[in-house]
């Protein structure tokens, strides 16, 4: 009974894995540990098997991927031929531009070995939006303040090595 | 590539049966069903206030209890004061119908009278005896017996309804963790796809329903605020108008037949209570500006992004509904019908890409140590 109550009316301070994670994903690193709480309630766990596709290029993408565990390998295909852009390990992200809009992947993601990721999608994001703006508006600057690093990049580097993070 | 759309024929045959079959349900299982829709309802009415509870610091448990809180309160400073004359005045409704009927029989007689002095072809006929006949009858042997049987048949139905609250409360409480379970079980090729689809579906739902609910909230307060005006001018203490206004809110549940019933229903209580034909034209008047500003301003605002069923298709659905499962397939039926489309949609949409199954294939295999290139050059 003391538990049920305990649920109904208090929280855990304790931080879960999960926001550990999160915290020290770029991304999310300005939000404070109530608000990662009401984005960790509406992530997606997501399981895959060694060389299982996550997503492929070209498709319509609905929002990014954050690795718990494991490692994905994205890659993309140039003139016929496969080019490895990067292998992502724990705390990296990917897909982050398909939280913006449903354009196709400009990369293919595949899990290296078995791997655990969580989803944030953009269905979420726009309800985000509308019932907290707040933690929707510190999200977005970050998002914005990323897509444009990796931008100066590109400028800086080239077309080269750009689309690691914006599959 | 992306799957071709449903072919139409297949399309609705399939709604078609899914809708029969569910309706059949709702005729041996309305005591489980209406309250789960109920509850469904005020689940998609209350979750606003959660989530905006949620954005003010609160966690998710502290604001559904908020929230219940607050609705319980409401209802013990409201209910009461609102229940009261709604029981008496449905009591004095079954206990005077056959007074209110001999009222509508009345007025049916003065309105032949009325036809058969203004026109030469009524006159010979012996319709208005064949009418008496008929109507006797009915008011003195069909009524004394039905009346006492559908009240019963309502109130067994009120301690269902307790389960209403109960149901949503939970439903709002454990309602976003019983999603991601259903979605944690999707296969991953096809997650996406359905959680996108899923989502289409919770929009088009919610939408629907905090339509309807507008609508019918709007459309009660219209007709029940009319209905007093002209109750008023009158006789000197309106009693009905109150619950002609909830009977105008639930029925317009029911697309086309629901208001014309009320409409029926108002004018017969009125002037059987004032005894003035003129009050069955003021209440017309009532009624079609109460229509017209429901079809042309509340509607298209509410309900305009929301799911769109052709009109013969509606209609449709509301006999088959209506035969089967009486007033409570009538309510249902467009509900029932527009999930089942978009249901059928995300389930057609999903299962037949070609590329997502062939991606599924792939896993399987591999989960039992398979290349999946060998088997593809094979």
């Amino acid at each position: 009974m003391a538990t049920l109550l305990e649920k109904l009316l208090f929280v855990s301070d304790d931080e879960s894995e999960v926001y550990a994670l999160l915290r020290a994903t770029p991304l999310f690193q300005q939000l404070s540990l109530r608000e990662l709480r009401q984005i960790e309630s509406i992530l997606h766990e997501r399981n895959y098997v060694p060389d299982e596709i996550i997503f492929e290029q070209g498709e319509e993408g609905l929002g990014l991927y954050v690795v718990r565990s494991g490692r994905v390998r994205v890659s993309a295909l140039e003139n016929g031929r496969e080019r490895e852009i990067a292998t992502l390990g724990r705390g990296q992200f990917f897909g982050e531009l398909a939280l913006l809009d449903g354009s196709p992947r400009s990369a293919q993601a595949r899990a290296v070995e078995p791997s655990e990721l969580i989803g944030f999608f953009r269905p979420d994001l726009q309800k985000l939006c509308d019932t907290n703006p707040r933690i929707a508006a510190k999200f977005s600057v970050e998002l914005a303040r990323w897509i444009g690093k990796r931008l100066r990049e590109t400028i800086q580097n080239g077309q080269r090595a750009t689309t690691v993070h914006t599959a | 590539m992306k799957p071709k759309e449903p072919p139409v024929l297949l399309r609705w045959a399939v709604v078609w049966m899914v809708f029969i079959l569910f309706v059949l349900l709702t005729r041996y299982f309305a005591w489980f069903i209406i309250p789960c829709f109920l509850a469904m309802v005020l689940y998609y009415f209350l979750s606003p206030f959660v989530d905006w509870l949620e954005g003010r610091g609160l966690s998710h448990n502290q604001s559904v209890c908020v929230v219940f809180l607050i609705l319980g309160l409401l209802a013990l400073l409201y209910l009461p004061p609102l229940i009261g004359p709604l029981f008496e005045a449905r009591t004095s409704l079954a206990s005077d119908a056959r007074t209110y009927l001999e009222g509508g029989k009345r007025l049916i007689f003065s309105l032949i009278d009325w036809a058969q002095e203004k026109t030469d072809f009524m006159e010979d006929t012996r319709f208005r005896e064949n009418l008496d006949n008929h109507l006797s009858n009915y008011l003195h042997e069909d009524i004394p017996q039905k009346i006492p049987a559908l009240a019963l048949n309502i109130l067994s139905f009120i301690p269902l309804l307790l389960l209403v609250p109960f149901t949503a409360f939970f439903l709002l409480r454990d309602g976003r963790d019983f999603k991601k379970a259903i979605v944690r079980g999707i296969p991953n090729a096809f997650f996406e796809r359905a959680l996108f689809l899923f989502y289409r579906v919770d929009r088009q739902v919610t939408g629907f329903l905090r339509g309807v609910f507008f609508e019918a909230l709007v459309v009660g307060i219209l007709i029940g605020s009319g209905h007093y005006l002209i109750e008023a001018s009158r006789i000197a203490e309106p009693k009905h108008y109150l619950l002609i206004g909830m009977l105008a809110a639930v029925f317009n549940l029911v697309p086309y037949l629901g208001p014309l019933v009320v409409y029926m229903i108002a004018v017969i209580v009125t002037y059987t209570d004032t005894q003035s034909p003129d009050t069955a034209l003021w209440l017309t008047i009532l009624f079609i500006v109460a229509k017209m500003i429901d079809d042309f301003l509340v509607a298209p605002m509410v309900l305009g992004k929301s799911m769109k069923i052709h009109a013969v298709a509606i209609v449709f659905a509301l006999f088959i509904a209506g035969e089967i499962a009486g007033f409570v397939g009538l309510i249902l039926a467009l509900p029932t019908l527009g999930v089942t489309l978009v249901v059928f949609d995300v389930l057609y949409l999903t299962f037949r890409d070609q590329r997502l199954q062939l991606r599924h294939r792939q896993t399987k295999l591999s989960l039992f140590g398979i290349n999946t290139a060998d088997v593809l050059k094979i």
